[in-house]
Parts: C-alpha cells; structure tokens; sequence
C-alpha cells in the first residue's frame, strides 16, 4: 500500500511536468502581451520595451520555461503581473472559500443524489422512481446560472433569509452549495439509479433475499457497497471539478473563489497568475484522483494495490 | 406415518413478459416428508429452479394456481415480514453458482453472522461461536481465521461450503439445494454431496435437491421427480426410476448417462431439444421427441397416472384405459 501510494506521488511529477508545459505554450499562442497591457495605450515603444525587459519576456521562450520551473522547484508560483503580489498568495488567499463551497455542494450532491437514486432504484418504473428521475432530468438541464439567478430571486428577493453574493460567512454558501450540488446530484442520481439495478439482479442479492434479510438492509447494506465503486468515481471527479473552482456560480454571487481568480487572469494577460493557478488545481486534482483510488480499495476488496502485478 | 414437510398441489408460475405468458411451472404436485431428500431432475428449462424458487417466493414470476404448504403454514399467504422469518430460518437455501451466490465486497465472517443474527437471537460471542461452530461443520480449516477472509480468497468448493454452513446455520427443517454440485470439479462434487448426506443426518434436515446429473440423484434422493416442459412426467422411488422407468423421457436420461459395461461409441442422446417455456402445443409435450409417440400423443395432453406402488408416469403407453376410450 505505502509502495503503491509513493509510486503514484512520485507519477505526479511527469504529469505536473506536462501540464506546465501545455500551460506555457497556450498562454504564449493567445494573441496578446502582458508588457503592452500593463504599460498601457498612450505608452510608446521604448516604455514597453522596459517592461517586457523586466518580466523578462523579452528572453527566449525556452529560458522563460527553464526559469519558471526553477522557480517552481522552490515553490515559487511567480509573481502577480496585475497586482505585484507572489501568485500563491494570491491562490490561497481565495482557496478557503473555494473549499468551503466545494464541502458544501459535496455534501448536497451526495444526500440528494445518493439518496433519490436509490429510492429510485427500489422500485424501479414506480411513481417514486419517475419522480425521482424526473427531478433529476430537471437538475441535468438547468444551466447552474439560470438556477442560481432564480435562487437569488426566491432566497433573497422575495423571501430575503439569505444573501444573494459575497464569501465571507457560512451562510453566503448556502445558496451556491445548493446550486452546484442539485446540478450534479441529479447526475449522481441517475448513476446510483443505474448502478443498482445492475447489481440487484446478482446472485448474491439472491442469496440475501433467501436469508431472510430486510429489503431495506438488502439495498443499503449488500447492493449499495457493491454499486460504490462507479459512484465514488464521480463523487471524486466532483470534487475535483469544484476544486478548481466553479466560475459561472462563483460569477452569479459575486464570489471570490478560484474559479474567477482564473477567469480575471486570463483577461488580463496575467500569464504567472494563470499558470500558477492552472498548476495548482492540476496539482489538486491528481490528489483527488490518488484519494479515489484508495477509497475503491476500501470499499471493494477484491481491488488491491499492495500486489506487483497490481 | 413420517410427517409432511412442504406439500405443493396444482402448482402453477408464470411469467409475464413483453412477449406473451410463459408458464414455466405448469401443474406441478411435489410433497416432501420429514427428513426426506426428493430430487427433482429434467434438463435446463424445464422448471425446476422455478419450483423451488416459488417454495421459497424468491421468483421473479407469478404463482396464478396452486398451494404451497410447508410445516402446515400456507406459504402464499404469508406477508412478507412472516416470509422474511421462514426464509433462512426454516427453509434455506444453496444456489449452482458458488462464485456469484456470496457477496463480494463483505468476509465471509459478515454474511455467516448475519443469517445467525436476523433468526436466531444470540448474544454477540454466542453468535461468533455458532458461526464458528458451522464452518468446522461444514469441514472449512481454521475456522477463526476464515471469518474474515473474503470470497474471491477461497476456491469454488470452499465457497460452496460456506454456503451450506450460511443455509444450515439456522437449523433449517427443509435445505433446497438448486444445482448445488453443478459448477464444481467432480471430486469437489463429491465432497458436496457427502457433506449435505451427513448434515442431513445429523440434523435431520429434509432436502429438495434440483439438478440434471442422474448420478446425483442416485447418490441423494430418496425419492425422484422428473420435469419436462413445466410438468412431472414421472415420479417414483429413485430405485424404481433407475430399475423400471415407465416415461421415454426418463427412460432417454438415464441411457444418456455413461457407463463402464457398455462399449458403445457414441454416448446416446435424447433426439431434439427443450421446446422453450411458452410454445407448448397441444398433445403430449415431449412427443416431437419421443421415438414411441402414436396419434394420440399429438393430440391430447395426458394425465399423471398411478403405474405402480408410489409411482406414476405421464404418458399414453401406460394409461392404457384411456387410450382405449380415444380410439
């Protein structure tokens, strides 16, 4: 187990290499220069000139790339070309809150979804069943915008209890939260649905029945466990996703997460910031991906990652 | 007079697919005494996994004529949470696959201590020992260890062991057995059945045995019933069904098994194959395949009828009266 877990750290590496690189090269292909932006319209030549000099653009495109990585190797993610400030400081200043509402909608995305999926899956072509997927096709095509403008609306308009933007408190969460986990419960829903009735028609289902165990203990207990390996899959992918931010919600209440950090870099050509922020969440989601693939152990024990062939 | 066990009269299960009914248990009277084996034998498709999936209301198809009696409860009237208390309780049961039938994902140790649990209310370390004490039963080495390994861990044969020490945990009066030896080695198989013949007597268990090995049968039951097309065809003593069967269709079973005397080439089969369940005829429904079918077999669908002590047969040779009154 320790063996497998240090070889996939250490797998880290080339991918985070990778990823490095294609950041590097997308972001010198966008039309567009940095020095030319933070100098200005009415800045003449020599000026940008002066700039480029001291970002160091103006070197070759591979001593750029070696110098980055350097940094890197010592942790650091460079230095804001927007604000002067260190990159990382600036990422984790806003990750707090990108954790939170990631938690949060986690937390939705399961009880919802984990919940009416099975329900679902219980009776299958019953009216809690349609019920069930019908709530989640609603959940599949309402673009996370749409519904949390709506939210906004009910929650904090018409019947103000919460507020509808910001992200210092817990309760600036809770709307986001709900929007970003409904949207993917009903995916979760529709997959939990699915797994189950692919397992409840296994032998081993046969066998409980004939036990004499509950039907309720039979779908909780000897179905669910089996049908966990695709849910924590998408479970993890989430996760992984909310990690890296979630622009559009994070856009609709004026949230100050990862995702818009990202989003504001971009637009204004703030190279270190975006590559920096793009590695991180790289980084995150191959920690993520590890995580899943520890829980499958834990859950299903046929699966083992202490074994060579393994 | 030994007692009855488990009584099915007139027994009927249907399913009811996109495709029309499909009667897969056809009529069907079986009873079982106390401390009795009967097996019921016929080819894939003839009902049998049905009919003691129906004693058990395990099946996934309609029971539309008929009585279950076992232990002198109704078992069709039962609610569900009464059934739950029967199911692995009284009657228990082992499936032909002993790959699939325990679940992967919990030890063996889980599933053992859960059938004790949910019928026999033991005390924590009492339920550990009863489980304990049922894997030594059933002749699985070390015991403790066992408990907590997993199923993919263990052989085909082990697996089938634990299944009998799960089915035989509660002391079940009556242990259906659906092709328990199918999916095993012979050597293993015979391991199986000597293991079920001896819990059968040492704890005086009835058992319904399912399967197609003719073999099986002789070295089991006490009584045999033979099934073609969702129906009994014949049913008699196991020594009579080997010494005189009356039924073509058994006659045909029993010359397809190997034996050492004969030095004959080609191992006999019965001609044609198992009409899929839902495309029965009228006549008899093995007659496309009987090499003594007259007219009448076409035509007329006939009774199981008495043919000797304890014995009778569904065919027109041996219902002579009533071929008589057709012609």
């Amino acid at each position: 187990m320790f063996n497998y877990v240090l070889k996939r750290l250490l797998q880290m590496i080339p991918t985070l290499i990778g990823v490095s690189l294609l950041s590097f090269i997308i972001l010198q292909l966008v039309p567009g220069d940095p020095a030319e932006l933070i100098a200005g319209l009415d800045a003449s030549p020599e000026e940008v000139q002066i700039i480029r000099e001291r970002l160091g653009t103006d070197r070759p495109l591979y001593e750029q790339y070696i110098d980055y990585n350097w940094q890197l190797l010592q942790g650091d993610f460079g230095t804001s070309l927007r604000s002067d400030n260190p990159v990382l400081q600036e990422i984790l200043e806003r990750f707090p809150s990108t954790v939170n509402l990631t938690i949060l909608a986690t937390l939705v995305t399961v009880v919802i979804g984990l919940f009416s999926g099975i329900i679902a899956a219980t009776k299958p072509g019953s009216v809690r069943d349609h019920t069930a997927m019908a709530f989640s096709l609603f959940g599949i095509s309402m673009p996370v915008f749409w519904l949390g403008i709506i939210l906004i609306l009910v929650f904090a308009y018409y019947i103000p209890i919460l507020p509808s933007g910001g992200s210092s408190e817990l309760k600036h969460f809770v709307l986001p939260a709900l929007v970003l986990g409904i949207s993917s419960a009903a995916v979760l829903s529709r997959l939990t649905r699915s797994s189950i009735l692919e397992v409840i028609n296994q032998d081993y289902i046969r066998t409980a029945k004939a036990k004499g165990v509950r039907q309720w203990l039979i779908i909780y207990k000897h179905a669910l466990k089996n049908a966990f390996v695709p849910i924590i899959t998408v479970i993890g992918m989430e996760i992984g996703n909310l990690l890296g931010g979630a622009v559009l919600t994070e856009t609709v209440f004026s949230m100050n997460g990862l995702g818009r950090y990202i989003i504001q870099s971009i637009q204004f050509r703030d190279y270190s910031a975006v590559q920096g922020s793009i590695l991180f969440v790289a980084l995150l989601f191959v920690i993520v991906n590890l995580l899943v693939d520890l829980c499958y152990a834990a859950v299903d024990p046929r699966i083992r990652y202490d074994r060579k062939e393994a | 007079m030994k007692r009855k066990l488990l009584e099915m009269k007139a027994l009927k299960t249907y399913f009811y697919t996109g495709d029309g009914v499909v009667p897969a248990v056809d009529g069907i009277d079986i009873t079982i005494y106390e401390g009795e084996t009967v097996g019921i034998v016929g080819e894939s498709g003839s009902g049998k996994s049905v009919t003691s999936l129906t004693a058990m209301r395990l099946t996934p198809g309609k029971v539309v004529e008929g009585s279950v009696t076992f232990d002198g409860r109704d078992i069709l009237a039962l609610s569900e949470k009464e059934m739950r208390g029967v199911r692995g309780n009284d009657m228990a049961m082992i499936f032909q696959e002993p790959m699939t039938a325990l679940n992967p994902v919990f030890t063996i140790g889980e599933q053992l201590l859960e059938a004790i649990r949910i019928h026999m209310k033991l005390g924590r370390s009492e339920t550990k020992a009863r489980a304990i004490e049922m894997l030594r039963l059933v002749g699985i080495p070390r015991p403790e260890q066992m408990l907590r390994e997993y199923p993919h861990r263990l052989s085909g044969g082990m697996r089938q062991r634990v299944m009998i020490a799960i089915a035989m945990a509660c002391n079940p009066k009556l242990l259906i057995a659906d092709e328990p030896t199918t999916a095993l080695d012979v050597t293993i198989q015979a391991q199986i059945l000597e293991l079920m013949q001896q819990l059968k007597t040492s704890q005086g268990t009835s058992i319904l045995l399912i399967t197609h090995d003719l073999g099986v049968v002789a070295e089991m039951c006490d009584r045999v019933a033979v099934m073609y097309g969702g129906q009994i065809v014949e049913e008699c003593d196991v020594l009579t069904l080997f010494t005189s069967p009356k039924h073509p269709y058994t006659q045909g079973l029993i010359k397809s098994m190997p034996t050492l005397e004969t030095n004959e080439r080609r191992l006999y089969s019965i001609p044609g194959s198992v009409p899929p369940p839902g495309s029965l005829r009228d006549g008899c429904r093995f007659s496309p395949r009987c090499e003594f079918a007259q007219a009448i077999c076409h035509e007329r669908h006939p009774q199981l009828e008495a043919v000797g002590a304890g014995h009778s047969a569904r065919c027109w040779l041996h219902a002579a009266e009533a071929k008589e009154a057709f012609q």
